[in-house]
């Protein structure tokens, strides 16, 4: 009986089988099969021996992570600057894209979305000069302005206290744009019916964007909100090391900028690794349980 | 008709300023690129370009042309972009199908769903990605450019999440008419799912176009070198320490390298094509002819 | 139903484990690098059969292999070199073509990258297993190579083949770079020689602006500052506007320009810099780390006054060296400390921008009249033989004669090796394209002094052959040099040449460096062996507690009177370790 069923189910769905192959082929065999390097986490790695011939040293590799001279401060870094990220580059981006629908003048919407995905293509080597220059406290944009307001300069890149916020404002800048074009896309695909049926209710467009668009686009915001928790560690490696600088070590150092030096200057494999592993470890941890969550309040299967 | 209250038309005067305010401090780092690749170069040097060019030139631009290997880098993108593209695309569209069907239908969907997660989450690493690909021999080819980043997984739970927003009667009514899952998939699903692919097609060209690192590791010549490798070689840093024991000549071809106006036009020249790209699928991003409803 | 499900998956899991083991053990053998045939039977006169007994037996030097054997390697050129001239690639120019027809070798360049990647594709190489037979190393890889057991020992090879005059090479230093090669006693790679005081600090300043404010040329630390507070106060390019400061500096404090190294050997503490610190003779003897000496609290001092009274930028700390060299081409300021080839970066684009910024290159100033000017090691690269490479010896013979054909003291010196086929009709960087390439210690003091000596002479019999391709300087030198003091017309040199006067001329940067050497100024490293156990694992950490401090004691942000108690942090995160271990070295010399 349960053969038969089985069989049955197969015949049914052995063409998605087939669609999900060459998928699968490829992602076992660049994908799965290197996570057998993941044992160097574990060693002390010799490359001439490989990763299964290097000498098996169990946790020491971790405990020297934890062991590392400033590292909570180094965590706790990371994570406030990753989740002022996260929060800024998911609303940003909704209260763009919702007023950039609002907008009747095609040419003038269309422009606007081409040039706000701009700064995404910049890598940081040139923004970090960009924005040196603009928030320099000698005569930088910024700088300027508030001195218009009758302030003092203030000096961004080089105080302690506002560095991290430095940090997330200009990373939220590069990036709103892609999270923009995001979310458009679902508004674009949300029913005009809807908003027919909504108008002739009555409804002016505050409501309609709150009981519409804003439903209408939820389950895109869900699936963004959780796979950006896989970055609560990734504070941003790129950015943070072209803006960094000695009197901002204090409050400005990620995990990865502590983990670059140590494994540029000595090549510390094993303790690379391991870090990354943590970090894997940890985004598993944060978005499983967001996963769990959607599915039992909201019903909601995110993938 | 809908009367305009001056409520409305002050929140539209104010939304208009805002976005154009946005929109421009994020193109001005563009145009200050552009300004410098225009200068002379002294004044780049000196830091006195803005928004405009200073004693407009276009030296650079024809030096940079000179450059045989910014040509070739500049082909092997181009080449790269599109099979990659083409790959990613149709194994999105494969696998979001399959994945966007109910566990009744497809019973192993959340075991595929999660083995494509896994590798979003976890790495093995630099180096056994690195043997892996040169134990398969594709060092040095395009291949190796296209096939490791082949299933763009972020991409598929996109478009997974698009199809689950198609009305179901659709797909039911083609089964019954007697279309199979192909059909189904590339007559009905594809075409309606316009606005999402277009963006898909966009993150797609953009990871290619912007990738460097894997270029560096796998190809063996810079004439194998896709355009952002090539740059990143020319904009970065170079490291003065290795310089105490330089010769003449070394140090006489450093002079060449750390002109501003020169890096400016090979960045202007790289991020070119991909801005050119979007206004042309712009036109995707309609208003849908989707009919029917949200997921129950 | 559910256990079909389970068995299924446990079968892919299971595959994968399989083909993931199977991949992998069999894998990291590198296939290249296997040079072709047998052993070399290298011709005329080669014994190779007694490498161990003592006298070594001497082998050819530059015998050649018969049949031809393939070597390996990988390189790195920089932009200017990488565009070939006709007819010429890396696989087949001069040097590959000298290496078949006169050593029997075939030269397969397995990669090429820019020089500023090399580092990075190197280190996947090296943490791959993937190695060629031959390659350039630097001092860290060197010591990780050595410590995994994956290059060659070469101590017989080197003694067997090489030639007098390679010997007289490398051994022109003293031996240190040799010593710096060597681990254990075995020699482990080749070092490659080069310039012996090329990071002796220079001191560049404007002399115009000196001119303009009757001022004179500083030689003692309190004229130095002082020069630096005329130039933020007394406007010194006459633009009636406040717009200027003392001395520049970047926000990584030391290293190759707009850096503090110089100021720090004007009250004697030596320095270095970041990946390359130096080690003192303290007053007791001992070796003491430059930046935890109490000379090095009096210069903070003193950097934390001029700091305050506005000669350095307030800004410094997030500035890097672009966006100094900014304000230098910008003229904003009069004064840095650098080395010798800020001639060629960021100085050309000042002159360019305004042909009366003239720049000029100065011994430091001291604190007490005697100049101490820090040197770092002047060999920071090796060439290493895979381990296992069947004809070591090959390396050997390639540095041989790379040395006799473009060295000037070798009898068979053709400059056509060092400067291209088309010399002297057209020149560029030939010698690059050899897998081995090493310099003489002197090279750039060399050319100094050839110059000058021209100058006197006006004699081309003067001419050495140091001074081959630099035809352009050459005639810079006949129409600028003038007279004795060597003045010559500095100010007026067209910009495109100005760079090549000011580096090699009677005036320029060698001409300091000559003037160290000459006085016997030069400090050499105290330490110079390879990185010990803590330094291993700490380095990186106590570097970035250094750069932190220093800038915060600068900017005034921790006083100057805590300096102790950061003396005691560095002790305890390992700087006291450290020390001990650098002390140990130096008992067993």
């Amino acid at each position: 009986m349960k053969k038969h069923n089985f069989g049955k189910g197969l015949m049914r769905e052995w063409p998605m089988h087939l669609m999900m192959l060459p998928a699968v082929l490829l992602i076992i065999l660049f994908s799965y099969i290197p996570y057998a390097g993941l044992a160097i986490a574990f060693e002390r790695f010799n490359p001439s021996k490989g990763f299964f011939g290097s000498p098996f040293v169990g946790w020491d590799n971790f405990e020297y992570m934890i062991k590392m001279p400033g590292i909570s401060q180094v965590i706790w870094n990371t994570v406030y600057i990753a989740c002022m990220k996260m929060v800024g580059g998911l609303i940003v981006p909704i209260v763009f894209a919702l007023l950039l629908n609002e907008v009747i003048h095609t040419k003038f919407k269309r422009a606007v979305q081409t040039l706000i995905y701009l700064p995404h293509f910049l890598s940081w080597v040139i923004l970090g000069g960009v924005l040196t220059d603009i928030l320099s406290p000698s005569g930088g944009l910024v700088n300027s302005l508030i001195g218009w307001f009758g302030a003092e300069p203030v000096f961004f890149l080089g105080n302690e206290k506002l560095f991290p916020y430095v940090l997330a404002v200009s990373d939220i800048w590069k990036e709103f744009g892609f999270g923009t074009i995001i979310y458009l896309a679902a508004i674009t695909s949300i029913n005009p019916v809807l908003y027919e049926a909504a108008i002739c209710d009555g409804a002016n467009r505050w409501r309609q964007i709150w009981h519409i668009t804003l439903p209408g686009m939820t389950p895109i915001i869900v699936l963004m909100m959780t796979l950006s928790l896989g970055n609560v560690l990734n504070a941003g490696f790129d950015q943070v090391f072209n803006l960094y600088s000695p009197v901002v070590y204090r409050t400005g150092d990620i995990l990865d900028t502590l983990v670059y030096r140590l494994g540029l200057i000595d090549a510390q494999y094993g303790v690379a690794t391991a870090v990354g592993l943590f970090k894997s470890v940890v985004s598993t941890v944060f978005i499983v349980i967001s996963y769990i969550c959607a599915f039992r309040f909201a019903n909601y299967r995110i993938f | 008709m809908v009367r305009a209250s001056t409520g409305r038309t002050v929140f539209q005067l104010i939304n208009y300023l805002l976005l154009a305010f946005f929109a421009f401090i994020c193109v001005a780092p563009l145009i200050n690129v552009l300004s410098v690749s225009l200068s002379e170069s002294a004044y780049a040097a000196a830091g006195s370009v803005k928004l405009w060019p200073v004693h407009f030139t276009i030296e650079s631009y024809v030096f940079a042309f000179k450059d045989k290997l910014l040509l070739s880098s500049y082909g092997v993108s181009i080449q790269r972009v599109i099979i990659g593209v083409a790959i990613n695309m149709f194994l999105t569209i494969l696998v979001a199908y399959p994945l966007s069907k109910e566990v009744r239908e497809f019973r192993f969907r959340t075991l595929y769903a999660w083995f494509l997660f896994i590798t979003i989450l976890f790495h093995g690493g630099l180096i056994p990605w690195y043997v892996t690909i040169r134990q398969l021999n594709l060092m040095d080819s395009i291949w190796a450019l296209v096939l490791p980043s082949a299933v763009p997984v972020f991409n598929c739970i996109l478009l997974l999440n698009f199809f689950r927003q198609l009305p179901k009667e659709l797909q039911e009514s083609a089964h019954m008419d007697g279309a199979g899952h192909w059909t189904i998939l590339w007559r009905i699903m594809v075409p309606l799912s316009k606005p999402a692919l277009a963006t898909l097609v966009l993150f797609a060209c953009v990871n290619h176009w912007n990738s460097w690192f894997d270029g560096l590791i796998l190809m063996k010549r810079p004439e194998h070198y896709p355009l952002q490798t090539y740059l990143q070689t020319k904009v970065i840093s170079f490291d003065a320490s290795a310089l105490a024991g330089a010769t003449k000549e070394e140090l006489e071809s450093l002079m060449a390298v750390s002109d501003r106006t020169l890096k400016a036009a090979q960045i202007f020249l790289s991020a070119l094509p991909i801005m050119c790209l979007y206004p042309f699928l712009q036109k995707y991003f309609v208003k849908g002819i989707v009919m029917g409803s949200v997921k129950e | 139903m559910k256990n079909v499900n389970w068995k299924k998956a446990a079968g892919i899991i299971l595959a994968v484990i399989m083909l993931t083991i199977s991949a992998c053990s069999s894998d990291n053998k590198p296939n290249e690098g296997d040079s072709g045939t047998e052993s070399p039977s290298a011709s005329s006169g080669a014994d190779t059969t007694h490498a161990s007994e003592k006298p070594v037996e001497k082998a050819d030097p530059l015998g050649k292999f018969d049949p031809m054997i393939e070597v390996t390697t990988v390189k790195s050129l920089d932009d200017g070199s990488m565009n070939f001239p006709e007819g010429e690639s890396i696989d087949n120019n001069l040097w590959t073509q000298g290496f078949e027809k006169e050593l029997g070798i075939k030269l397969k360049v397995e990669w090429l990258v820019p020089d500023n990647q090399y580092d990075q594709k190197l280190n996947v190489m090296i943490a791959s297993d993937d190695l060629p037979d031959i390659m350039m190393v630097n001092a860290v890889q060197l010591k990780q190579l050595v410590d995994n057991d994956m290059v060659a020992d070469l101590t017989e090879v080197y003694a067997q083949y090489k030639s007098e005059l390679t010997d007289q090479i490398m051994t022109s230093d003293g031996g240190i770079g040799l010593k710096q090669a060597t681990f254990d006693g075995k020699l482990m790679a080749l070092p490659q020689m080069n310039g012996a005081a090329d990071s002796a600090p220079i001191l560049w300043i404007r002399k115009d602006w000196l001119d303009h404010l009757g001022l004179a040329v500083p030689t003692t630390m309190e004229e130095l500052i002082n020069v630096a507070k005329a130039f933020t106060e007394n406007d010194p390019d006459q633009n009636g506007q406040k717009d200027t400061y003392g001395l520049a500096l970047e926000k990584g404090l030391f290293g190759g320009e707009f850096v503090l190294n110089g100021f720090f050997n004007g009250y004697h503490a030596l320095t270095g810099s970041p990946g390359n610190l130096l080690w003192n003779k303290g007053s007791d003897g001992n070796l003491i780390m430059g930046y935890v000496q109490p000379e090095a609290k009096t210069a903070l001092g003193k950097l934390a006054e001029m700091y305050k009274a506005g000669y350095i930028e307030k800004d410094f700390a997030v500035k890097d060296v672009g966006k100094v060299g900014e304000s230098v081409v910008s003229e904003k300021i009069g004064m840095f400390y650098g080395l010798h080839w800020n001639v060629f970066t960021p100085l050309p684009s000042a002159v360019q921008k305004n042909p009366a910024a003239d720049w000029r290159p100065y011994p430091i100033p001291t604190v007490d009249g005697t100049i101490t000017a820090e040197n770092l090691l002047g060999v920071s690269n090796f060439f290493v033989v895979k381990k296992g490479a069947v004809n070591p010896e090959a390396a050997v013979k390639i540095l041989n004669y790379f040395l006799l054909k473009q060295n000037p003291l070798s009898p068979e010196f053709d400059a056509r090796f060092h400067n291209g086929p088309q010399y002297p009709d057209a020149s560029h960087s030939e010698y690059k394209y050899s897998p081995i390439f090493v310099f003489h210690p002197q090279q750039n003091i060399l050319i100094h002094r050839g110059f000058v000596e021209y100058g006197k002479a006006r004699d081309t019999n003067v001419l050495s052959a140091w001074n081959q391709g630099n035809q352009a300087d050459i005639d810079l030198l006949e129409n600028g040099y003038n007279g004795t003091d060597g003045e010559g017309k500095a100010a007026g040199v067209k910009t495109e040449v100005w760079a090549g006067w000011m580096w090699s001329g009677p005036i320029g940067a060698y001409s300091v460096v000559n003037s160290y050497l000459e006085n016997k100024q030069i400090v050499e490293p105290v330490f110079y062996g390879a990185p010990t156990p803590t330094m291993t694992a700490k380095q990186s950490t106590l570097e970035k507690l250094i750069l932190e401090n220093y800038t915060k004691f600068i900017m005034g942000v921790r006083p100057i009177e805590e300096f102790d108690k950061f003396v005691q942090d560095w002790d305890s995160l390992g700087g006291a370790d450290i020390t001990k271990e650098v002390n140990d070295w130096a008992m067993s010399k």
